[in-house]
């Protein structure tokens, strides 16, 4: 029988393993080496929990070398109620956020605590925050929230920007410059045409439908199961992201001197045009609603900026300097904007009058270490774990 | 989805030290010396070692899947899953039977997953490998296409990889006794379809 076993032919079998080898060698160049103290973290643990234990017994200095102990192994530091705002004890609303730093992708719960997931790219949620769908540079992943890989799947193509569709069945991702759509057990995969990049795709909630920037100035929604062009529009100026609505009524379409707002089936609704010398630096609906908050920078200077589906406008908040993303928490109350100049993130609550909360010394809680520890992007603020 | 249980972090299997010689591709001494040198970055050392493994593992995985692109996915995760968890490895343990574990379990799942995917409808999908897959005449690899994966991967396992049930048990974290009488039930229904 092993002899039949063997000689059985398989399709392909030297494309394959010629395949195989260019994405595997090419993965194994660009590896990340986990660093000596986490292949050695049980013995190091053991090791510092015995000094520890007898330092601390023999004199009080043994507390100080306890905390530096703790720190030499990278276990999470214990987070001081004072002053208040330089560590981020936790998130003014409900939810997790999903943070890219250096190291990779962390997982922040609504407690303050964090977690590093691993050296993962461009990470989003499914939508109940139950996985993530990430990219290495060659690599696909979908990973838990405590950072166990579920699947993965190695490409010879440039990943970027995966997002998870409504119920958690299919994932979109750029692979290049080609929209592509992975069903969500990794299994079935499906190009689906050119894609601009720069800009992540967004899933239409409830549909199977997704929006892609096909170029710099052409949006597109295709029906992903039927492989069916909807529609397609043409911009001003180029795309800059694109997100639904919560009832995927609506598709806003960021450029960067004004907001185009198109209906399910790609009529142009409103557009809101930046005054000169304005640029759009981030835009989001307000979950559950047809409200839209935009950052804009104009001589120096930053406003948050809300437009409520009657098109009254208010300012939320404005400050000299450059601020950089715009994510609402999951309860739709709170916005959060970086400032990277400051090393310090904003939590605008969107009440009247809208209260702030600052927490500086971003940078290092996400870099620890580093001697010159680089801000952090946010990648979602989601909802709450499912009860039970 | 889940891999039997266990991840690749988890290593070789801690209780089954000693594997059949035979489902072991290369000498102990060798693949220690690959594995030590592709943990300290040795490309020509991975290499090494993909080509001692890579045709077992894509074959055992085409033998439980039966379709060519997702064996290939198969046996590629495995390797990146082993390159993953290079560093972590224990090099006093085999190599081959961590990745055949690796391998066999995930194709077990994608065969399952495969029955049950209703929702993923076959119009359109790229044709990967369908016309090939057609020049697959042997009549064995044709009978043991239509056996369960569990009882394909046994097989598998056992005649095309050499383990013994008891490493068979150990590598699928069953029971030998349930082992042995997949082995033979699979066996009978082989004959029978024979």
């Amino acid at each position: 029988m092993k002899r039949e076993l063997e000689r059985a032919e398989l399709p392909g079998e030297h494309e394959a393993r010629e395949r195989a080898w260019s994405a595997l060698s090419e993965a194994f160049a660009r590896r990340e080496r986990v660093p000596w103290p986490r292949r050695h973290r049980r013995q190091l643990v053991v090791a510092a929990a015995a000094a520890a234990v007898v330092a601390a017994a023999l004199s009080p200095p043994g507390l100080a070398v306890l905390g530096s102990l703790r720190d030499a192994i990278g276990r999470e530091r214990v987070v001081g109620v004072r002053p208040a705002h330089r560590e981020l004890i936790r998130l003014p609303a409900p939810g997790r956020l999903l943070v890219e730093s250096r190291p990779g992708t962390w997982v922040v719960q609504a407690g303050g605590s964090r977690r590093l997931l691993g050296p993962y790219r461009q990470a989003s949620w499914s939508p109940h925050g139950l996985f993530l769908a990430a990219v290495r540079p060659f690599e696909l992943l979908a990973i838990d929230p405590k950072g166990a890989v579920r699947w993965s799947k190695p490409r010879k193509q440039q990943l970027r920007w995966p997002r998870w569709s409504f119920e958690g069945y299919r994932i979109a991702y750029l692979s290049d410059a080609t929209l592509r759509v992975i069903t969500g057990d990794g299994a079935s995969d499906r190009g689906f045409g050119n894609a601009d990049p720069r800009v992540a795709p967004a899933w239409r909630p409830g549909t199977h439908e997704v929006a892609w920037a096909a170029s710099a100035r052409v949006v597109q929604v295709a029906a992903a199961d039927a492989r069916r062009l909807r529609w397609r529009a043409a911009t001003i100026g180029p795309v800059a992201a694109l997100s639904w609505s919560d009832d995927g009524r609506l598709l806003l379409v960021a450029e960067r001197t004004r907001l185009a707002v198109y209906s399910a089936d790609g009529r142009l609704e409103e557009t809101i045009a930046l005054p000169r010398g304005s640029t759009l630096a981030a835009a989001a609906f307000r979950p559950g609603t047809h409200e839209v908050a935009r950052l804009v920078r104009a001589g120096g200077r930053s406003r948050i900026v809300a437009t409520d589906a009657n098109g009254r406008s208010r300012t939320l908040f404005a400050a000299a300097g450059r601020l950089e993303g715009l994510t609402w928490s999951p309860d739709g109350e709170w916005l959060l904007a970086s400032w990277p100049a400051a090393d310090e993130w904003l939590f605008v609550h969107d009440a009247s009058p809208a209260r702030l909360v600052a927490v500086t010394a971003i940078s290092r809680q996400f870099d620890p270490g580093a001697r010159a520890p680089a801000f952090p992007t946010v990648g979602g603020w989601c909802c709450s774990p499912p009860a039970g | 989805m889940a891999v039997g249980g266990r991840t690749p972090a988890d290593g070789p299997l801690r209780g089954a030290r000693s594997y059949s010689r035979r489902a072991v591709a290369s000498s102990g001494r060798e693949e220690r010396a690959w594995v030590r040198g592709a943990q300290a970055g040795s490309a020509e050392a991975f290499e090494a070692l993909f080509h001692a493994h890579w045709s077992r593992a894509h074959r055992a995985a085409y033998l439980v899947v039966h379709d060519a692109a997702a064996a290939e996915d198969i046996a590629q995760e495995a390797f990146l899953a082993a390159i993953r968890n290079l560093d972590r490895f224990d090099r006093r343990r085999p190599f081959g039977p961590w990745l055949h574990r690796i391998v066999v379990n995930r194709a077990i799942d994608w065969a399952r997953a495969r029955s049950l995917r209703a929702e993923v409808g076959d119009g359109g999908v790229e044709p990967a490998a369908d016309p090939a897959q057609a020049q697959v005449s042997e009549e064995l690899v044709g009978r043991l296409a239509s056996l369960s994966p569990e009882h394909r991967a046994v097989v598998v396992l056992r005649y095309l990889l050499e383990y013994t049930p008891g490493e068979i048990a150990a590598l699928l974290e069953l029971p030998r006794g349930t082992v042995n009488s997949r082995l033979r039930r699979a066996l009978d229904a082989l004959k029978e379809l024979g």
